[in-house]
Formats: structure tokens, sequence, C-alpha cells
């Protein structure tokens, strides 16, 4: 399957989740990362990943942009069970070109105005995407949730009303052990010590999107 | 013998002929997307150029950017009208041209 993280509002934590969804798909599969963004993080995250674990990061991670994404992925499709595509929060012609041969597109939204408001320029992009790419299925769901208040369900709602989407009710919160993961070259899961609610909620998402069978069950609320 | 009928063309042909269309039209799709760093950038030189519309004139180009299932932007709309003039003039001054 191919996987493109995308978006077109910068800071949703893109990176964040295509490195974790590799970091857990590659334990039962061959996995290629496309860092197709600019800042080049998610590459950053693999050459560091490779040097703590002396080069078992467990998954490939290559560099590629433009619209001569399309043909490469094609091409590389053939080589890996899976490719996960992270793009830039642009629409740019790296996110259009991997979008043109994706199955899934996974838009994750912070729970703030903002980004929602971002909501009506994504249906479009889907819209047009599937003019183009009829198996593109695009999902959405609340990334960096608040831990408790109404913006959660707010946002979930907007996403709902969006029919270009299909909500994916997976929240993940705003949880410090992302970053301190990523600081490490770690996915959230293979963190010592561990934040159970980070890894369930990664988890519960990568089964979802994968549509593997849950391993893990909730250990109360967020 | 000289004279041979039209070919029709072969399933294969017709394949072809429209994947050839169905790229043409992702690469439509992809280049309507931002450039991103490294990337070039036509080395045309363009010019701005003012145009003023009757408010009328502007509507009706509106509905008919509306009109279609994925709408260009105004200025590409106004970019494929002009090519398209282009080419019906310049295939018919080729046409109207006396044989050499």
């Amino acid at each position: 399957m191919i996987v493109v993280v995308g978006g077109i509002k910068g800071g949703s934590g893109k990176t964040t989740v295509a490195t974790n969804l590799a970091v857990m798909r590659a334990k039962g599969a061959d996995v290629l990362l496309v860092d197709a963004d600019d800042q080049e993080t998610s590459f950053d995250f693999t050459v560091l990943r490779n040097e703590r674990t002396e080069n078992r990061a467990g998954y490939t991670c290559i560099k590629l942009t433009g619209a001569g994404l399309r043909t490469e992925t094609q091409r590389l499709a053939e080589k890996y069970q899976d490719i996960i595509i992270d793009t830039g929060g642009r629409d740019t012609t790296s996110q259009r070109a991997a979008l043109s041969v994706a199955h899934a597109l996974l838009v994750p939204f912070v729970p703030r105005s903002f980004d929602v408001w971002t909501l009506e320029k994504v249906a479009r992009l889907v819209a047009e995407v599937q003019a183009v790419n009829d198996r593109l299925i695009a999902h959405a769901f609340i990334n960096r949730a608040d831990p408790r208040g109404q913006d959660n369900e707010q946002a979930a709602e907007v996403i709902r009303d969006t029919p270009a989407l299909s909500f994916l009710d997976t929240p993940i919160g705003n949880r410090k052990a992302f970053a301190n993961a990523g600081a490490l070259g770690l996915g959230v899961a293979e963190l010592t010590p561990s934040d159970p609610k980070a890894t369930i909620e990664m988890r519960t998402l990568f089964e979802r999107l994968f549509n593997v069978a849950p391993t893990l069950r909730a250990v109360g609320s967020a | 013998m000289a004279v041979t009928r039209k070919p029709t063309p072969r399933p294969a042909d017709a394949a072809l002929s429209d994947t050839v269309a169905a790229e043409a039209k992702v690469r439509e799709f992809i280049e309507r997307g931002g450039k991103v760093a490294g990337e070039e950038e036509p080395e045309v030189a363009r010019k701005l150029v003012q145009l003023r519309l009757p408010f009328e004139l502007l509507a009706r180009v509106d509905r008919a950017l509306k009109a279609r299932t994925v709408p260009p932007s105004r200025h590409n709309w106004f970019l494929e009208a002009i090519h398209e003039k282009l080419a019906r003039e310049e295939n018919h001054e080729a046409r109207e041209r006396p044989a050499p």
C-alpha cells in the first residue's frame, strides 16, 4: 500500500506520524519511507535511528521531491510492500505527484480553527486527485489532541461534515513522549520508560490504517 | 494493391492512446502544485499584462470555471483560452496560405 501523510497545514505532526507508522509497519513488512518534505526531517530521523541501532532502522528512507516522485514511486512500489510518503505542509508538485499514485492519504488535523479552516482546500485537493487516481481514499484524524475540553470533538464534527474525507476516530494526544522518542531516533512504542497511552493511540491509528488486527487494549482514558 | 482501407485502431492502440491521455491529465494535475526547493522553474521570461474586463464578461468566465469538474484558476483559464485561440488562428492561416 502507498500511503501519503499529507495536508496543506504545517505543524500538524505529519513527520511524527509518518516516521512512527514506518517504524511500526517495518516490524512485519518491507517498508520504504519517502521524505518528500524540503525540511527532510524524516530522513534526518532515519539517519539518527540508523546511527543508534547499527543500521537496523528496519526500513529504507529516501529523499524524493518534485513531479518525478510519481514515476520513482511507481517503480519502487514493485520492490516494497508498503511505501509511506511524508510530504510538507503545502500543496506542492511533490504532494500531488505522491497522491497521483497513492492508495491512501492520511491528514492529521490539530484541533484548532486555523487548521480546521484548511479542510475545504484539502477536500478540493482530494477531489482533484480522485479525478486522476480513483483508488485513493482520504482519511483524516485528530492529532495533537487536547487532554480535555471541547475542541477535539468540535474539530472532529467539522471533519465528519466533510464528505471527501473519511474520519478516523483514532485521536493522538499532544504528548511529550512523541518528541522524546523522535529525539532518540525511536518510535513512540520503543521509548523507555514507555508512555502506554501514546503507544496505544499510535498503534490504534496504525491498525485502522493498515487494517491489521488490534494487538493492544486501552489502559484508561487519555 | 495501391489503395487500402483506412486501418481500424486495434484495441491495444486505443488502450495506449487512453494511457497517454490519462498520463497527460496526471501531469497537468501535478503541475498545479507549488514548486518545491530545487525544482527547476521554467526559464521563459514573462511579462505582466493588465486585463480590463466588463463585470458581466468576468462573471461569464467565472460561471464557465464553476461548470468544470475540477476548476482551474482564472489565470490558467485565460491561458487556456489564449492558447486555444492562437492554435485556431495559426491553423486557419496555414490552411489559407497558398501552396509553394
